[in-house]
């Protein structure tokens, strides 16, 4: 009896051993619609501002709702891929799967993790709530969106949705084939 | 109706010039080739080439590191498996179950995935895959990517016994 015991001991923990090291992920996450919250700028930039998104309760959502990427300007990524499209650092971008930008923020801007918070409420939050960690909490007051230093926040202007432009796509075409068809039939007629 | 047209194919134009191609992208810098094995000059790592240009890619760069200078030579999926455990690399794979909804879900997350091809004979990374085409990166050829139309990939793939492979973490951010 105390060898079946034993054995039983012995057996759970070699499985829970096996469990440990496991690193296989089953249930694949679906994720490919997150948004992408990036941190690009020298090495003590780079720990200043990740230190906001560890610490504004804010940023810290964002950053749990997203895909989080930090690039130092002396890692070969930022070098290799980033540098030609970063015009000023430290800078904090948010965009979509598809490259779409959403919101930036970049300079001297980045004054505190609490601005930083208050600048993607107002800035990007609002309009694609999606990465908004407080889409119950009541609104924003509207002025804090037009920031003095304008030059170094560089707000993304409003776009068109997709079904938009799929509509003036078919619109255009449709619009298109009438005037094709009344020429063709003016044509026959005369 | 010329504007017309010409805001139609500006409109076009727009929608489909906005999103990177291929969604997985390491700069060619960054890329290795495939690194000889114990077995000798035959003998590649090609498995091991795609995981690194994967872990890369997720920003895993000790990972990678880990990778390529710890293992070499041929595998096979059990092995991988064991190896990325002990390295404590967290990934995901299919094989033998034919499962296309994993490679579309590695495109579609901006992972991309290691995958098996010429009748398991090698490894390369499945970088974009759409409704007609699969853009691929073969660590035989670093430098570029080559694409292929996405029925005879898939043939490839699976007469390949369907093998592919992941890392799971953060892909990198896009360009723009």
């Amino acid at each position: 009896m105390l060898r079946i015991l034993l054995a039983t001991m012995l057996l759970a923990c070699a499985s829970s051993l096996y469990a440990g090291t496991q690193e296989r992920v089953v249930n694949l996450p679906q994720d490919g619609d997150k948004l992408f919250v990036t941190v690009f700028g020298d090495t003590a930039d780079c720990a200043r501002i990740t230190g906001w998104f560890n610490a504004v309760p804010e940023l810290k959502a964002v950053k749990s709702r997203t895909h989080f990427n930090v690039y130092p300007t002396t890692g070969n990524m930022y070098q290799q891929r980033y540098a030609k499209s970063i015009k000023r650092l430290p800078t904090v971008k948010v965009q979509t799967a598809d490259s779409d930008k959403l919101f930036q923020l970049s300079g001297p801007s980045l004054t505190t993790g609490e601005a930083l918070a208050k600048h993607l409420n107002t800035g990007c939050i609002r309009r694609w709530g999606n990465c908004c960690p407080q889409q119950e909490a009541a609104p924003e007051p509207e002025p804090e969106v037009a920031v003095d230093d304008g030059d170094m926040v560089e707000p993304i202007e409003d776009k068109p949705s997709d079904l938009l432009l799929v509509g003036i796509v078919l619109v255009g075409m449709l619009a298109g084939s009438v005037v094709a068809f009344k020429d063709k039939v003016k044509s026959l007629v005369k | 109706m010329k504007y017309l047209s010409l805001l139609t194919a500006f409109l076009l134009l727009a929608a489909t010039a906005a999103a990177e191609r291929p969604v997985v992208n390491l700069p060619p810098a960054m890329r290795h080739r495939n690194w000889t094995g114990p077995g000798g000059p035959t003998d590649g790592s090609c498995v091991f080439a795609s995981i690194v240009y994967l872990l890369d890619w997720q920003g895993q760069h000790r990972l990678a590191e880990y990778v390529r200078t710890h293992y070499s030579g041929g595998e096979d999926y059990a092995n991988l498996a064991a190896k990325l455990n002990h390295a404590g690399i967290r990934f995901a794979y299919t094989t033998g179950a034919k499962d296309v909804k994993f490679l579309e879900w590695a495109v579609k997350t901006h992972r991309g995935c290691g995958v098996a091809v010429q009748n398991r004979a090698h490894m390369i990374c499945l970088v974009d895959l759409d409704s007609r085409s699969a853009i691929l990166w073969d660590n035989n050829v670093p430098g570029k990517y080559y694409t292929v139309t996405r029925a005879a990939f898939l043939k490839d793939w699976l007469s390949s016994g369907s093998w592919a492979v992941s890392p799971v973490y953060t892909p990198s951010a896009p360009i723009k």
